[in-house]
C-alpha cells in the first residue's frame, strides 16, 4: 500500500515535470527545425536535420550581441549600485541611533508598497529633465536605489553581534571599514541571495526599457525580442524556428546562472520571501 | 556705543561658533556620518519614487501630453473620462478575472505541489528546480515560447488536444480563450516560486505536532487540514496578498501574447496605463489611471489584511 502511494505520488511528480519541461524542450526543438518542418502536421520532435544556422541566423536579425552587452552591463551596473546604496543606510538604519531614523526607515518600508509602474509617466518625465533620455544611464538611474535591498541588508545586519562590532571599534576601525570587515563577511549569504534576485529582476524588466529607450543601440535583450516578435510577421509568416533560437539565447544565461545557484536561490527566496 | 555691541555681539557669536567647532568637532562630524550614509539611498528613493508618486497625482488633473512644455490644469475631467469610459471598466474587470483566476489556481496548485514536493523523495530537488525554473526565464521569452505553443494549427497544444480526441480551440485569436491562456501562462510561471514559499513555511511547523497526531491515530489527511494547513495560514496570507499584487501588475505578457486584444478582452490596467501613456500620449489621463491603480491596490491589500483575522491563526 505505502509502495503503491510512492509510485503515484512519483508518477503524478513526473507528469508535472513533464508539464514544466515541455515548453523549454519544444523551444529547443522547434530552434533547431528547418522553416519547413517548423509548419508540419504532426508536429516532429526531433528535427530531421539539426539546423545549428537558425542560431547564426537570429544574431544577425538583429545585434543580439549588443543586447545582451547591453543588459548585462546594465544589470550589473544597477545591482552593484544598489548594493553599496543599500549597504550604507542599512549599516545606519541597523547599528546607529540619530534623529529621524524612525521616520526615515518607515519612508523605505513605505517606498516598497508602491507599484513601480505608477511611478513611470513622471520618471520619464524626470529622466528627459536629467538630459538622460535615450541613454545608457536612462536604464539605470531610477533603480540605484532599492528599499527591498535596504530591508533585506538591514535584517542582515541586524543579526550580527553586538560585540563583534565593539571589538573593531576597539582596535580603531571606523564605520566604512567596521562595514567592510565585520557586517558584510557575516552577511555574505543574503548579500549573494540580494544579488541573484537583483539580476534576475533587472534581467528580465521590459517595461521601463520599452520606455525609456528608443534608440536600436540601447535595447535591451527582452525589448529586442518582442521587438523582433512583431516584426518578423511578414507575408511568409514568423519564422518561429529563428525566433525560438532567439528565445534559447536570451533563457539560457538564466539557466545556466540558475543551475549554479539554484541551492542558494531557493532558499534564498524560501528565507527572504518577498517580491 | 553702538559699535561696541556689535562688535560684542560678533565676539560672543564667533566665541560660540568656535566652541562648538573646536572642542566638539569630532563629535558634529560624528552626529553627521549616519545622515552621510543614508544620503544616497534616501535621494534615489525620494527622487525616483516618492517624488514621482506625488508628480502623478498632480500630473491626474492636467491634459499633459508626454513630451510638450505646456499643460492645463483640467480639474477632475480625466477622472470623469474614465469613470464614465465603457472599455476602462472593462479593463478593470479583465485585471479582476485575471487576478481572481490566476492568483486562485496558482495558489491552489502550489498547495498541492508544496506537500509532494516536501516529501523525502530520491530526486526532489531536482523536481523542486525544475517547477522553479519557469519563474526565472523572462516573461518576453516565456510569452514567445507560449505564443508558439498555443498557435492554433502548427501549435503543440492543439496537437496534444487532437490526440486525445478534444477540439482545436483557437487560443489566442477569441476572446474567451485568450484570457484562458494567459491565465495558464502565468499559472505555468509562477506556481514554483509560491511552492517553494509555501514549503519554507511548512518546514517552520514542528515536526513533534505531527508525530504527537500519528501517535494519536490521526490520517495524512487530517494531519494536513488540522496541522499543516492551520499553521500554514500565516504564509498563505502572505502568498495570496503578494500574488494578487503580481498579478493586477502584469505588463510583459499582456504586450507580448496579445496586446490587449482580441477585443480588448486581455487588456488589464497597466497595459490600458501604457497604451494612454506612451502610445496615445494621453499622460494626464494615465496618471489618473495610476491613481486608481495606486488606491486599487493599496485597498486591496487592506482588505486582505482585515479579512484575514478571520481565518489566520498566529501560533
Amino acid at each position: 500500500m505505502r509502495r503503491l502511494q510512492h509510485s503515484v505520488i512519483v508518477g503524478f511528480l513526473l507528469l508535472i515535470a513533464l508539464i514544466m519541461a515541455l515548453p523549454f524542450f519544444w523551444m529547443l526543438v522547434t530552434s533547431l527545425k528547418s522553416f519547413d518542418e517548423v509548419f508540419v502536421n504532426p508536429p516532429q520532435f526531433i528535427p530531421a536535420s539539426f539546423q545549428w544556422q537558425n542560431y547564426a541566423a537570429a544574431l544577425h536579425a538583429a545585434p543580439f550581441g549588443r543586447y545582451f552587452f547591453n543588459s548585462v552591463s546594465m544589470t550589473v551596473l544597477l545591482t552593484v549600485f544598489q548594493l553599496v546604496t543599500s549597504i550604507l543606510a542599512a549599516y545606519a538604519f541597523a547599528r546607529m541611533r540619530f534623529k529621524g531614523r524612525q521616520t526615515m526607515f518607515l519612508m523605505v518600508l513605505a517606498t516598497m508598497m508602491v507599484p513601480i509602474q505608477v511611478t513611470f509617466i513622471p520618471n520619464f518625465l524626470i529622466i528627459n529633465k536629467l538630459g538622460l533620455f535615450n541613454t545608457y544611464w536612462a536604464l539605470i538611474v531610477p533603480f540605484c536605489a532599492s528599499a527591498f535591498a535596504i530591508f533585506m541588508m538591514r535584517q542582515a545586519f541586524l543579526q550580527v553581534p553586538k560585540e563583534l562590532e565593539e571589538a573593531a571599534t576597539l582596535e580603531g576601525c571606523n564605520h566604512l571599514q567596521i562595514i567592510r570587515h565585520v557586517m558584510i563577511p557575516l552577511s555574505t549569504s543574503p548579500i549573494l541571495t540580494f544579488v541573484l534576485l537583483s539580476f534576475i529582476w533587472h534581467y528580465n524588466d521590459f517595461f521601463w526599457p520599452l520606455i525609456a529607450t528608443n534608440d536600436e543601440h540601447l535595447r535591451t535583450i527582452q525589448v529586442g525580442l518582442s521587438g523582433m516578435l512583431s516584426e518578423e510577421g511578414g507575408s511568409q509568416g514568423t519564422k518561429w524556428n529563428v525566433v525560438m533560437a532567439a528565445s534559447s539565447l536570451i533563457v539560457s544565461p538564466l539557466i545556466v546562472l540558475f543551475i549554479f545557484v539554484q541551492k542558494n536561490i531557493v532558499q534564498g527566496i524560501a528565507t527572504t520571501g518577498l517580491k | 556705543m553702538e559699535d561696541q555691541v556689535a562688535v560684542n555681539r560678533n565676539v560672543i557669536v564667533s566665541a560660540k561658533f568656535t566652541q562648538r567647532l573646536q572642542p566638539g568637532k569630532r563629535i558634529y562630524i560624528k552626529s553627521l556620518t549616519p545622515y552621510l550614509l543614508v544620503f544616497p539611498a534616501m535621494a534615489f528613493l525620494i527622487v525616483f519614487v516618492m517624488l514621482p508618486l506625488l508628480m502623478t497625482a498632480a500630473l491626474s488633473f492636467t491634459d499633459w501630453n508626454l513630451i510638450s512644455v505646456d499643460y492645463n490644469w483640467v480639474a477632475l475631467d480625466n477622472y470623469r473620462q474614465m469613470l464614465t469610459d465603457s472599455k476602462f471598466w472593462k479593463v478593470v474587470g479583465n485585471t479582476l478575472v485575471f487576478g481572481v483566476f490566476s492568483v486562485g489556481f496558482t495558489i491552489a496548485a502550489a498547495m498541492v505541489l508544496a506537500v509532494l514536493l516536501n516529501k523525502k523523495i530520491k530526486g526532489m530537488p531536482y523536481f523542486r528546480s525544475l517547477v522553479f525554473m519557469p519563474y526565472i526565464t523572462p516573461m518576453v521569452a516565456v510569452s514567445t515560447i507560449w505564443i508558439w505553443m498555443f498557435d492554433q494549427n502548427f501549435g503543440l497544444i492543439n496537437w496534444f488536444s487532437e490526440l486525445f480526441g478534444g477540439p482545436q480551440i483557437p487560443w489566442l485569436t477569441k476572446p474567451g480563450w485568450a484570457m484562458i491562456s494567459v491565465i495558464i501562462v502565468k499559472i505555468w510561471k509562477v506556481v514554483g516560486y509560491y511552492t517553494v514559499l509555501l514549503i519554507a513555511g511548512m518546514q517552520n511547523i514542528p515536526e513533534d505536532l505531527y508525530e504527537a497526531a500519528r501517535i494519536d491515530g490521526s490520517t495524512e489527511r487530517s494531519l494536513f487540514f488540522r496541522i499543516t494547513l492551520p499553521l500554514l495560514s500565516p504564509y498563505v496570507l502572505f502568498v495570496v496578498i503578494v500574488a494578487v499584487l503580481a498579478s493586477f501588475q502584469d505588463f510583459d505578457m499582456v504586450y507580448t501574447m496579445t496586446g490587449g486584444g482580441p477585443a480588448d478582452s486581455t487588456n488589464m490596467i497597466i497595459y490600458y496605463l501604457y497604451q494612454f501613456g506612451f502610445e496615445f500620449f494621453e499622460a494626464g489621463y494615465a496618471s489618473s489611471v495610476s491613481v486608481f491603480l495606486f488606491l486599487f491596490l493599496f485597498l486591496i491589500t487592506w482588505l486582505q489584511m482585515a479579512v484575514s483575522k478571520k481565518w489566520v491563526h498566529y501560533g
